[in-house]
């Protein structure tokens, strides 16, 4: 789903303002225009960026249930209504977006009121609402600050808000880089690009995609000349060649644990494959093997350049 | 030659210690664990009553443990925050503690000490703590094969197995370290 993902935000009170939120969830002193989805239907764009994840949402505010447009149901991802907590019925007027939410199953919904008031919702009766609907309850402004001495201090108002909307997974995160799994997502993206280049096996001999990686023993055979970028030099042993592009399936997809298992039973298998090669071809296929794989983990191929045995020898 | 070989597979990941469970109860048999504390199963959720981490040393379906977890969400969750960390509940005593928007929950026998348990609880928070650096929910949300790492360092079949703050961490960076190797093998292979 290429959409941005929204929040919805509503408020059942007729005398809070949505915006008010929306200006302190986005930190800005001004609030930019929105843009007018529908009629009174309001999206305020967001980027939520914290040390694992960064993702653009949008802020809809929706007032009432009958406003929900397609586009809205279709991209919600959390949910955040305002309450009056001095009314007794405050919590009724929530009610009709209940069915709703049963459909939508966020993972994110909070119910937010500026205090919980024995006179009209207790903190306790919007806590059991909360904990029957799945909801989380955030007081703007809580009677008890949290404990100073506390190492641990519990965030309220919307920095809690704020907090909770990091503690999810959005559709459209894209994750810091130092979260990638390694060799893992590397070899994975050289099996795709390998396979958009039509089917591997057929071409073979002058093949394209991954094996753009100088080989050394053709070139040094033929003619000492060829060690620039020639066509020879960018041709792979074929065998090697489907070695690699063996191991690298084995990796994509999930990186579960039984293809980590296989991965190393098919280095291994390399591995005794090259031990019974007599000794300068042995060293010629580690070579090999070892610059295939650092081209399928998108090496520069300027880093190893230079250290070919050709030009030792 | 053809695919590589299945085998192998899933492995020794994720053998853990059965004890028995008495049919009546949620208590091990009590020879068990005789004098020993012992933790039933220690449940990691957020003020939203979202599971963030879990860790059973009884053995139970899955439809038990999730019907478990719901119910101690919802009796912890109602609370309020000035009643105590200890409730009784079935056969069995609840020690809970909040740190930030976490909640740190284990079940422990009647005969065990809930202060103590606290410290345990504690004391994990501070694992985390020290590993992450500050932690926080998103670092359990997307580090939680970590978070479990340490807790295995730390508690082995609901019991202590290590006191030493620091050789925890030791064994945590030990780990970190082994995989990291892994990696670097896998990327440039040694003939």
């Amino acid at each position: 789903m290429a959409s941005v993902p929204c929040v919805l935000l509503t408020s059942c009170d007729t005398g809070f303002h949505e915006e008010e939120l929306v200006t302190q969830i986005i930190g800005a002193e001004q609030l930019p225009a929105p843009v007018q989805e529908a009629e009174e239907v309001r999206k305020y764009p967001w980027r939520i960026d914290n040390k694992y994840y960064s993702a653009n949402v949008n802020i809809c505010i929706v007032p009432s249930t009958s406003l929900v447009t397609t586009q809205v149901a279709e991209s919600v991802q959390a949910f955040i209504v305002y309450f009056d907590s001095t009314a007794k019925s405050g919590l009724e007027k929530v009610s009709p977006w209940l069915p709703l939410l049963e459909d939508w199953l966020l993972d994110v919904m909070i119910l937010v009121c500026d205090r919980a008031c024995d006179t009209g919702v207790s903190r306790q009766t919007a806590q059991e609402w909360c904990i029957q609907h799945g909801f989380e309850l955030v007081e703007l402004n809580p009677e008890e600050l949290p404990d100073e001495d506390d190492d641990f201090p519990e965030s309220t108002g919307v920095t809690r808000i704020i907090q909770a909307l990091n503690a999810n997974i959005w559709s459209n995160v894209e994750m810091k880089s130092e979260q990638s799994y390694g060799i893992f997502s590397s070899l994975t993206a050289m099996n795709h690009s390998t396979e958009s280049n039509g089917d591997p096996q057929d071409n073979v001999p002058v093949s394209a995609g991954a094996a753009t990686l100088p080989s050394t023993d053709q070139g040094r055979a033929s003619d000492s000349s060829s060690h620039s970028n020639s066509q020879i030099d960018t041709i792979v042993d074929p065998m090697l060649d489907l070695d690699i592009r063996e191991l690298a399936s084995l990796t994509s997809g999930e990186g579960d644990l039984e293809n980590f298992g296989r991965l190393f039973n098919k280095l291994q298998e390399m591995k005794d494959k090259a031990a019974s090669l007599p000794h300068e071809q042995r060293k010629l296929h580690a070579e090999k093997v070892a610059k295939a794989f650092w081209m399928a983990i998108g090496g520069d191929q300027d880093e190893i350049e230079g250290i070919s045995s050709d030009e030792e020898n | 030659m053809g695919g590589a070989s299945v085998q192998g597979g899933a492995g020794a990941a994720g053998e853990k210690v059965l004890v028995p469970v008495s049919h009546l109860s949620l208590s091990p048999v009590s020879s068990f664990s005789a004098g020993t504390e012992m933790i039933r199963f220690l449940l990691l959720f957020s003020r939203q009553g979202k599971l963030r981490l879990q860790k059973w040393y009884i053995t139970l379906t899955e439809k038990e443990k999730r019907k478990i977890t719901r119910e101690l969400m919802q009796i912890i969750l109602t609370r309020s925050p000035k009643t105590s960390s200890f409730v009784d509940w079935k056969d069995l005593k609840l020690v809970y503690k909040r740190y930030a928007s976490l909640y740190f929950c284990c079940a422990i026998e009647d005969q065990d000490n809930e202060l103590l348990t606290l410290e345990m609880v504690h004391r994990f928070v501070e694992l985390l703590d020290k590993y992450f650096g500050n932690v926080c929910e998103l670092d359990i949300i997307f580090n939680f094969e970590k978070a479990y790492f340490i807790l295995d360092e730390f508690l082995m079949g609901g019991e202590v197995q290590e006191t030493s703050k620091e050789s925890v961490v030791r064994a945590i960076e030990d780990s970190d370290m082994l995989q990291e190797t892994m990696e670097e093998y896998m990327n440039k292979p040694t003939f």
